[in-house]
């Protein structure tokens, strides 16, 4: 191996600020990462309308 | 994505139908090795791939009016109609897939002379556990769902031009970088956050759109209502409390009166004609309540009198014309007509007795007025009872009109003896008599001015009260407005911790990712390359090779070999931590897959004996299924001993050439020579694919 200097891995987990959303905040993000996981194949999807009743649907 | 098998039928080189290929499977044995010579069609398999999963194929390698094998034009007649296409077979999840993509030419009259005809077609059908085979008509959402367009850079690649991950044409870096970011998640991190802002835009409008000041005017505009309210209903309490306190002064007077020798004859007077006053302006107040209890009950009838006129016309003018009484029934003269005998006896059958028949269908008609006649019997007793009742409304109306005038006729002579008791009293020679009297008027003044006070003031009630319920209903909707506005809030609030959460998770997880991609990449090529280079990742995920000196690497023009030998890296780094992530359940939603095929061409095109093992040693071990195209000399010694054991299918495809002459190329498996170049039978050239065994 040459001598650089490896590159050390981040300890915060990345997921964390995700995982610990309060109840609705983490639905609607499960909710909009589905939604761009179905269309990831598009290239520029059109979901804008789709994540506004996403969000207007969790918060009422 | 596991492969399963591939067929293909006059796809390029290959005439005819192949037989199905088959794939060796994830486990001990997942490399599928195919050796061919030059031209004999490789590059035509890996494009067999890419072209039927995603209709692409690699930069320069064909038409699409050329994807029909020309052996197999040559032998159609003018005008036949030909169909090229390839089939695979492959499982995700638990579902099977069968997808066919066919091109259909017609033949001319030569076999350069080729129409398409129409656009390639893609069939997709799945199964899943039920094992029932479907159609799926979304072909290019569901294949992009398996396994993403611009991913295939990493999945089906030309060994022979995968410099081009390190050496990338300016149009391709972006590719090659959203294909890394679409594969690990990142790409959709991105879009969230796109979507999320414009989300949360829209909602700072709405809410921007709900908030006015509005409310608070209308408030402000009801306090001062209540205000003006309470002021008039304390208004109105003070003037009846002035009202009573007369009234009571009033009596004292009257009663003081009575006490005085004087006046007590004349007050006595009074007080008699005060309760005939009472009496008739009760009376009064009766009678008119009784003309209105008239006027509502019974007076519509004296608006009928019109139609009731009309009526009585048009029963007149049908009694004129004999139309009423009917006088005959309907079904008595349709047994006449039926016994074709009139009552008079006459025949009503022959030809002769056209007239008289035409009499008797005539009495029919009339006939038919039999249910008029009834109804005006019914309506004649109903017209009668509404003229009776007209004449008692006028009758009864006269008599209450009477005692009406005679009411007002006497309560007009009471008041007036009762002015003129109030003026003798007043100018009554006694100074406390007329003292009193003029006491007692100026009270009833008072009396009457507060009473009339008071009326004003219950209008004014009345007015506030409507204007209050108005004020009170608008500020309800701006209270629903509000609270739609704390809504909106809320909305924004939301939409701007789930932009924040993601943002920083994708920080985190881009940082993380970033430094896992770098050292898998740099611990495969440490393994594989013996110079000192060390491979980089760069923020726009490029690959770099760079050379230590005095501790600070700096950019190195890599050779081909090194170029090749890194982006075999990369691949190999990105298709593990793809599965290590997978495995550790460390992912977002992305791609989902816990097999990732490699479908290599010519990957040991350009390297020496040393690389050509460590790639076939390492790279092929990344990946779950390995498909690799090879030519003899490729796959001689070095990647023949690191593959050994590890193969599960072997394919030749034999070219037949159409030169008369042509060196022989064979390859050996297991004992056996087989020869990869033959005589062409005719003018052109084909190649056959056949499995040749396995490990």
């Amino acid at each position: 191996m040459p001598d650089d200097k490896e590159p050390e891995t981040p300890t915060l987990d990345a997921f964390q600020p995700l995982r610990e959303a309060p109840g609705p905040i983490r639905t609607i993000i499960e909710r909009v990462l589905t939604l761009e996981q179905e269309r990831l194949y598009q290239r520029a999807p059109r979901l804008n309308d789709d994540v506004l009743r996403v969000i207007k649907e969790e918060i009422r | 994505m596991r492969l399963l098998s591939l067929q293909a039928e006059n796809f390029r080189q290959f005439k005819g139908r192949t037989p199905e290929i088959q794939f060796g499977a994830p486990g001990d044995k997942p490399v599928t090795v195919f050796f061919g010579t030059n031209g004999s069609g490789k590059t035509a398999l890996l494009n067999a791939f890419t072209w039927t999963l995603y209709g692409k194929t690699s930069r320069g390698f064909l038409l699409p009016d050329q994807v029909v094998n020309n052996a197999a034009l040559r032998e159609a007649r003018p005008g036949d109609i030909v169909d090229a296409w390839v089939e695979i077979k492959f499982e995700h999840l638990d579902y099977r897939y069968v997808v066919r993509r066919t091109v259909r030419v017609r033949r001319g009259t030569t076999e350069a002379d080729v129409s398409p005809q129409g656009e390639p077609v893609t069939e997709l059908q799945y199964a899943g556990p039920d094992g029932q085979w479907r159609v799926e008509p979304s072909v290019v959402d569901s294949i992009g769902r398996i396994l993403p367009e611009d991913l295939h850079t990493y999945f089906f690649f030309d060994g022979e031009r995968i410099e081009r991950l390190v050496q990338p044409r300016e149009e391709e870096r972006a590719d090659i970088a959203n294909a890394t970011r679409k594969l690990f998640s990142l790409e959709i991190l991105e879009r969230a956050i796109r979507h999320v802002t414009a989300a949360k835009k829209t909602l700072e409008e709405e809410y921007e759109r709900i908030g006015d000041t509005q409310a608070v005017q209308l408030i402000e505009e009801k306090r001062k209502v209540e205000a003006d309210l309470e002021f008039a209903r304390e208004r109105f309490r003070e003037l009846g409390r002035n009202v009573d306190g007369a009234r009571r002064a009033e009596e004292e007077i009257q009663t003081r009166l009575r006490t005085l020798r004087a006046a007590k004859e004349i007050q006595e007077r009074r007080d008699a004609l005060l309760i005939d006053k009472s009496a008739r302006t009760t009376s009064l107040r009766q009678v008119t309540s009784d003309v209105s209890s008239l006027i509502s009950s019974r007076a519509y009838a004296v608006f009928l009198t019109a139609a009731c006129t009309t009526y009585r016309n048009v029963i007149e003018s049908m009694r004129q014309k004999g139309e009423l009484p009917a006088g005959i029934k309907k079904q008595f003269v349709e047994d006449l007509l039926a016994k074709n005998r009139c009552i008079c006896g006459r025949s009503l059958g022959h030809e002769d007795a056209h007239d008289a028949r035409q009499v008797v269908e005539g009495w029919r008609n009339r006939a038919g007025l039999v249910d008029v006649e009834e109804k005006a019997i019914r309506m004649g007793g109903e017209v009668r009872q509404l003229e009776l009742q007209t004449s008692q409304f006028w009758e009864q109306l006269g008599h209450f009109q009477e005692r009406r005038r005679a009411d007002r006729q006497e309560l007009s002579r009471i008041e007036e003896n009762l002015e003129n008791i109030s003026q003798q009293l007043r100018q009554s020679g006694e100074e406390e008599l007329g003292k009193l009297e003029r006491r007692l008027v100026d009270t009833k003044t008072a009396i009457e001015r507060d009473l009339l006070d008071q009326g004003s003031c219950n209008g004014l009630i009345k007015q506030l009260q409507t204007k209050l319920q108005e004020l009170e209903g608008r500020i309800e909707k701006h209270q629903a407005t509000e609270a739609k506005q704390q809504l909106a809030l809320r909305r924004l609030t939301a939409a701007r911790d789930v932009i924040a959460r993601i943002v920083d998770s994708k920080a985190r997880f881009e940082a993380k990712f970033r430094v896992d991609l770098t050292k898998r990449v740099r611990a495969l090529f440490d393994q594989i390359s013996f110079t000192p280079y060390v491979p980089e990742i760069t923020d726009e995920y490029a690959l770099r090779l760079r050379e230590s000196a005095g501790g600070m690497p700096l950019p190195v023009a890599a050779s081909q070999g090194e170029s090749q030998i890194l982006s075999l890296c990369f691949i190999g780094g990105v298709i593990s931590l793809a599965r290590e992530y997978q495995a550790k359940k460390e992912r977002l939603p992305g791609p989902d897959s816990s097999h990732f095929p490699l479908v290599m061409d010519s990957p040991f095109g350009s390297l020496g004996p040393n690389y050509r093992r460590q790639v076939a040693d390492h790279i092929t071990r990344l990946a779950d299924q390995v498909i690799i195209m090879v030519t003899n000399t490729q796959w001689r010694g070095e990647v023949e001993q690191s593959l050994r054991g590890r193969v599960g299918r072997y394919y030749v495809l034999q070219y037949f050439s159409p030169k008369n002459e042509v060196s022989p190329e064979t390859v050996e498996l297991a004992g056996v020579t087989h020869d990869l170049i033959k005589r062409s039978p005719s003018e052109f050239e084909y190649t056959t694919l056949s499995e040749v065994g396995h490990d």
